[in-house]
């Protein structure tokens, strides 16, 4: 009779792992592990270990490591860019950016595809540099050019 | 999460003009997602028999009822998957992004709380 409590418990326990595991809904990053290019990466930084902090780094799936410029080296360091080729033009409806300490106060989201040698500008942000100051996003179609 | 109109791209590019620190730019983690699609199922009727429907996941599914209020979707053990809570609605949506290979053969049961009363829907979830 105990040992049957003993596996009532633990059957109980492995039912709220599983629940606690599907309520993260995880859907499909479309740019996991695509071929990444940045203008910029430290070569010997220590958020991407013995590798150093290529561009690669910020969409590999592993929150533990990160892109980041070589800013000691960087002729202008405000400019920074990414982009990650999808391989395919694909749809695109939302995104999540964990900014490391060094971030953008603006920045701003670009998209191309095969036949346009333009990137259109999809969002611009400014993010709040003082207290009480808010944030501000907006939507804009300038056409800059990529590289 | 940054949302915005569904735009189809071959690259994605995050272009930065100003710094937060006097170092350059760093990012942790960066993901894009595609807008899940939304699969509606008929009008469920008060206490009406189990209707089976296979939605192709990942998707979301949106149940219409009057007064909507509640979905628990359950494998076929009789197993908890999936406990929603809200103010009474017309519909009621439920994400299944990541469902389908915890579920024994794919099938799940949902069950519907409306102002009418219970329903009951038997899903597939195929890829």
């Amino acid at each position: 009779m105990i040992i049957g409590k003993y596996f009532y418990v633990f059957f109980l326990m492995m039912g709220s792992v599983l629940f606690l595991g599907n309520s993260a809904f995880a859907q499909t990053n479309l740019i996991l592990g695509k071929p990444a290019v940045a203008n910029s990466w430290d070569t010997a930084g220590v958020g991407g270990g013995s590798r150093g902090m290529p561009a690669s780094l910020a969409n590999d799936g592993d929150p533990g490591t990160r892109w980041a410029t070589n800013w000691n080296f960087d002729a202008n360091r405000d400019s920074g860019w990414i982009y990650v080729d999808l391989g395919t033009a694909q749809t695109i409806a939302s995104m999540v950016i964990k900014w490391e300490t060094a971030g953008a106060i603006h920045y701003v989201i670009q998209v191309a595809n095969f036949s346009d040698p333009l990137s259109q500008t999809l969002l611009r942000f400014w993010r709040p540099t003082r207290p009480g100051q808010r944030s501000q996003k907006s939507r804009t179609v300038s056409a800059m050019k990529t590289g | 999460m940054i949302n915005f109109t569904q735009t189809t791209a071959k690259q994605i590019r995050i272009r930065a003009f100003s710094r937060t620190t006097i170092f350059g730019y760093s990012i942790w983690d960066w993901q894009c997602f595609a807008q899940p699609t939304v699969v509606s199922t008929s009008p469920l009727v008060k206490n009406a028999a189990s209707q089976t429907k296979t939605v192709i996941t990942p998707c979301e599914i949106k149940f219409f009822a009057p007064g909507i209020s509640g979905c628990v979707l359950y494998d076929v053990t009789g197993r908890t998957m999936i406990n929603i809570n809200q103010q009474a609605a017309p519909s009621l949506t439920l994400n299944v992004f990541a469902l389908r290979g915890k579920l024994l053969d794919g099938v799940a049961i949902a069950k519907i709380f409306s102002k009418n009363g219970t329903s009951t829907q038997r899903l597939t979830l195929a890829k």
